[in-house]
């Protein structure tokens, strides 16, 4: 067979779209997705002034009450408040999802999805009241 | 509902064009297509085409969701030309799908989808392979009852239209990613009570490019025309990864000694 160069000739040219960085944008449920990822960085904020509390706490009683006293600032007080709306959006989505990842068979019954989200919140409720009541009880 | 008479009303229709041996990017041209209440935006394609614009190119067949051709980006979701219909828009903007390289208008180069499908060993894998030697007669029935059937049966119905890779910023990323059908096609076969070919498939799900690469970003499962769940799969796929890893850390894995 002779080559023939003149039929090997192609107008292929694949665009290649790259992608935008402001793909998140694009629409409501890539949104959501990234607000929802970034809720970590809210959780490792408020990890770090955890910790500046358990340094103050090293350095004796005076700086502790400094530490205490600060969290009562309205700017630190706002904070707060962004971190536990963050904590909780992560919890009804991250709940939301659990039903995919774990699905439960007994024999040939699958939980419904509906009754693993009643238990997860069920169980945060529990473990939530338990820990306020120690608190509390600590306190007291 | 009113149903209109045929070319009672018109639509404006953008649609995507990119034609390679004359363009070098892609770019939009407009039109002014008649349509009833039961036109799907595949026909209206179908209609620029015959009526007004010979040169559009797209790809189509079967006109009622099996074939999985038809995928477009419509008004920026991914979805089959023939599954959506003019009715429920009062503008359309038609564009080839997100994240496969364009090859002229609306039409996807999906080879490389294509080649990560095959990566995954998508067909039943036996112990024995003289079990499905074809040049033999079949000598032995596998059977399977509707509940193991129930197992898989949702990830076996995928027509790899490609819409999920089109709605998966991870592949956009990162067009190595196996991505959504190909794993949730892994995930079936994996899941075939006939199939022994987990540990072979093991290499490839549990490497960067398999289920590690995939965030739950979860739109690949809102856009499935066929309700397959690439999501889930995917995710209960990490599950078994993480299994098979432990396995492997103790050695007592069967998948780990080809590595």
């Amino acid at each position: 067979m002779t080559e023939n160069h003149e039929h090997k000739q192609t107008f292929r040219k694949p665009y290649q779209h790259k992608q935008s960085r402001w793909w998140w944008l694009q629409n409501r449920f890539f949104t959501l997705y990234l607000i929802r990822e970034a809720t970590a960085v809210w959780v490792l904020l408020y990890c770090l002034l955890l910790l500046s509390g358990l340094v103050s706490l090293s350095e004796g009683e005076a700086a502790w009450s400094d530490w205490l006293n600060s969290l009562s600032h309205p700017a630190a007080v706002g904070f707060q408040m962004i971190v536990l709306t963050a904590v909780v959006y992560h919890a009804v989505t991250w709940f939301k999802l659990a039903p995919k990842i774990m699905v439960v068979r007994i024999g040939t019954w699958t939980m419904p999805e509906r009754l693993m989200l009643i238990g997860q919140w069920l169980g945060l409720l529990i473990l939530t009241a338990a820990l306020l009541g120690l608190a509390i009880a600590w306190g007291a | 509902m009113n149903i209109a008479a045929p070319s009672a009303d018109i639509m404006k229709v953008t649609v995507q064009r990119y034609r390679p041996e004359q363009d070098n990017e892609p770019w939009l041209q407009h039109y002014q297509v008649p349509f009833s209440a039961d036109t799907s935006v595949l026909e209206a394609l179908q209609h620029i085409k015959d009526h007004l614009d010979p040169s559009l190119s797209f790809r189509w067949s079967c006109r009622m969701a099996i074939c999985g051709s038809c995928g477009f980006m419509i008004n920026g979701v991914p979805k089959l030309g023939c599954k959506a219909f003019l009715r429920d828009y009062s503008e359309l903007h038609i564009a080839a799908l997100d994240n496969f390289p364009i090859e002229r208008d609306l039409i996807s180069d999906i080879s490389g989808f294509v080649e990560n499908l095959e990566t995954i060993k998508p067909y039943i894998i036996r112990d024995d392979p003289q079990e499905l030697d074809t040049s033999q007669p079949i000598n032995q029935a596998f059977i399977q009852t509707p509940a193991e059937l129930s197992l898989y049966q949702q990830f076996s119905q995928c027509i790899n239209c490609g819409l999920c890779y089109a709605a998966c910023p991870q592949f956009g990323r990162n067009p190595d990613f196996l991505g959504p059908a190909a794993l949730a096609l892994a995930s079936r076969y994996n899941r075939d009570s006939r199939d022994q070919g987990q540990e072979q498939r093991a290499l490839f799900l549990n490497a960067e490019e398999g289920v590690w690469s995939c965030t739950f970003v979860g739109y690949c499962s809102e856009v499935c025309p066929k309700q397959v769940d690439p999501a889930a799969a995917i995710n209960q796929g990490k599950a078994a990864s993480t299994t098979d890893y432990m396995l492997n850390l103790l050695s007592l894995s069967k998948s780990g000694e080809k590595e």
